[in-house]
């Protein structure tokens, strides 16, 4: 049923895409870099910031819902018919990367979420000695990951390193995918 | 009259010096730790002594060898008293600096080579083994003496942090100049001033666990200074009854449990989560949001510890959205400062200058902190 449901909408050409990652992650300043917006005035996000872009043909729809500790028991009311999953990382947050690797695990557990593909995106890598995707994909357990087909990214919502290459591998994954039904 | 027995001459100067050098060892303590004051001092005393030292070997050439022995063996007790002075206000080594394991060896050949100090383990209290290496006072790192090599090569020279802050010097004005980032945690009771070499490592800070401490970034992080360089990220944890003055973030503060403190930051981002009682003096570019959080007031960064691009831009301080509040109604978790309470910028730069004897507790008092109302 989800995959027709996922079918008619790719005729549409259209992607649902989901964007988490704990409060400070730089859920936002992604989005605003990806739509040439001024990445220097973001705000914390208080809810959720739904935009759409054009890519490679692509309607992507991305939700960009808040990850403060508030916020994160609401993340459940956007998983529904969700296509890829983003999460986002905080390369220079040592301190919680803890609490990062269990929220993301506690995701992957969802029901709703099991037909969606993970991209791991590892930001902030313009700052000096922030964590390395190796690092991240240790500290993370990302090698665990079995229920989802998964990457990981280094990137910089401040320079826009490898934030469009992200969003080329959610596209090309969503194809391969759902053509497989 | 003046054809005076040289020997005699040089007795009476060698005792009026080593008086002169006794009274300075002894007035070693009343200098403040602060901002290397009691450094300079002891360097003071130790050039005097060197140059003491060279005065009697010069004068071997008549002085008989017993008196240079005499001499020699007093030049060498005042350096014992140095020794012994700073060794007394030598600070409990709770400080501890690590050098960050490059993870995955080989292949980690990228990685920060950054000299942290142990953030994730809280030090065992009574391990000293940072006081274990000898005092070595020359290999202290002196200001302004950045390291030109360039930034990104794998062969950053180790610094022995244990050694230098051990040094005996006692004073908490410790070199970054090879750290590639800064990260402070576990102390108590201290005045930390990073000085303007630190600006190399300011690209993400880290301030954990510290308790009735004052530490001011703002030299390091001012990128108008000749070093300076804003932090781009910085992330303030565990923290009680202290003052952080931390400077210019060109990114986002993320603090979490603060309590009894006052916290003065120019960012971009302002996060707040699960902080009491705390003051801030914010010059924030977004909305500052607040979570779990009661009692935080808000007033602005006085204008001098602004830079000139900070002055152009707004400061949203004022519009600081709560999480546990997402009504229309005020929030009752927080406030702002009102005018007449917020600490001037004179009584800013006056508790945090380097002075001798201050006490850090009247430091804190007279930025708002620790009064009676407090834990």
């Amino acid at each position: 049923m989800l995959s027709i449901l996922r079918k008619a909408r790719l005729k549409d050409k259209e992607l649902r895409i989901l964007m988490l990652g704990l409060d400070n992650a730089g859920k936002t300043t992604i989005v605003k870099w990806i739509m040439g917006e001024d990445v220097n005035t973001v705000s914390p996000t208080l809810g959720f910031i739904i935009k759409t872009i054009d890519f490679d043909g692509y309607k992507l729809n991305i939700w960009d819902v808040g990850g403060q500790k508030t916020l994160r028991s609401y993340w459940r009311n956007y998983f529904e018919k969700t296509d890829a999953l983003i999460w986002v990382v905080d390369s220079t947050d040592r301190l919680r990367v803890a609490d990062c690797r269990e929220e993301l695990h506690g995701l992957l557990l969802e029901e709703r979420l099991s037909g969606a593909s993970l991209l791991v995106f590892a930001n902030k890598q313009d700052v000096q000695g922030c964590m390395t995707t190796q690092e991240l994909s240790q500290e993370l357990r990302l090698d665990e990951i079995r229920t989802h087909r998964w990457t990981i990214f280094r990137c910089s919502a401040m320079t826009g390193q490898n934030l469009k290459e992200g969003l080329a591998w959610v596209v090309e994954d969503a194809k391969a995918r759902l053509f497989l039904y | 009259m003046t054809s005076e027995d040289p020997k005699d001459r040089f007795y009476r100067q060698f005792k009026i010096s080593v008086a002169s050098i006794e009274e300075q060892i002894s007035s070693l303590p009343s200098f403040s730790s602060v901002g290397g004051e009691r450094q300079y001092a002891v360097e003071h005393v130790l050039s005097s002594i060197s140059r003491l030292s060279n005065d009697v070997a010069d004068a071997s050439a008549f002085l008989p060898a017993y008196d240079q022995r005499t001499y020699s063996d007093k030049v060498k007790e005042l350096r014992d008293e140095v020794a012994k002075a700073q060794a007394q206000f030598t600070p409990k080594a709770r400080f501890q600096f690590k050098r960050r394991p490059t993870d995955g060896a080989g292949a980690g050949a990228g990685t920060s080579a950054g000299a942290r100090l142990d953030s994730r383990r809280p030090n065992p209290v009574g391990r000293v083994d940072a006081a274990a290496p000898p005092a070595e006072p020359k290999a202290r790192d002196t200001l302004g003496s950045l390291p030109t090599a360039a930034t990104g090569t794998a062969g950053v020279v180790a610094k022995n942090y244990n050694a230098e802050i051990a040094s005996g010097s006692g004073v908490r004005k410790p070199s970054f100049s090879a750290a590639r980032d800064i990260a402070l945690s576990d102390h108590q009771r201290m005045h930390i001033t990073l000085p303007v070499s630190a600006a190399r490592a300011t690209s993400a800070g880290t301030l954990t666990n510290l308790d009735r401490c004052v530490v001011d970034m703002s030299a390091p992080t001012t990128s108008g200074s000749a070093h300076g360089a804003p932090f781009a990220s910085l992330a303030l944890k565990d923290i009680a009854g202290s003052v952080i003055v931390a400077g210019h973030v060109d990114g986002p503060v993320h603090v979490t449990n603060v309590r009894d403190s006052a916290i003065m930051v120019a960012a971009r981002q302002v996060r707040i989560h699960d902080c009491d009682n705390v003051v801030f003096y914010l010059h924030c570019a977004s909305r500052p949001i607040i979570e779990g959080c009661k009692g935080v007031r808000f007033g602005k960064t006085p204008e001098g510890y602004l830079t000139e691009q900070e002055k152009k831009t707004p400061n949203l301080y004022d519009q600081v959205d709560d999480f546990k509040w997402l009504k229309a109604t005020e929030s009752p978790n927080w406030s702002l400062l009102p005018e007449p309470e917020a600490i001037p910028e004179s009584v800013w730069k006056k508790a945090l200058a380097p002075g001798p004897g201050v006490v850090i507790e009247d430091t804190l008092h007279a930025l708002g902190v620790g009064k009676s109302s407090g834990a």
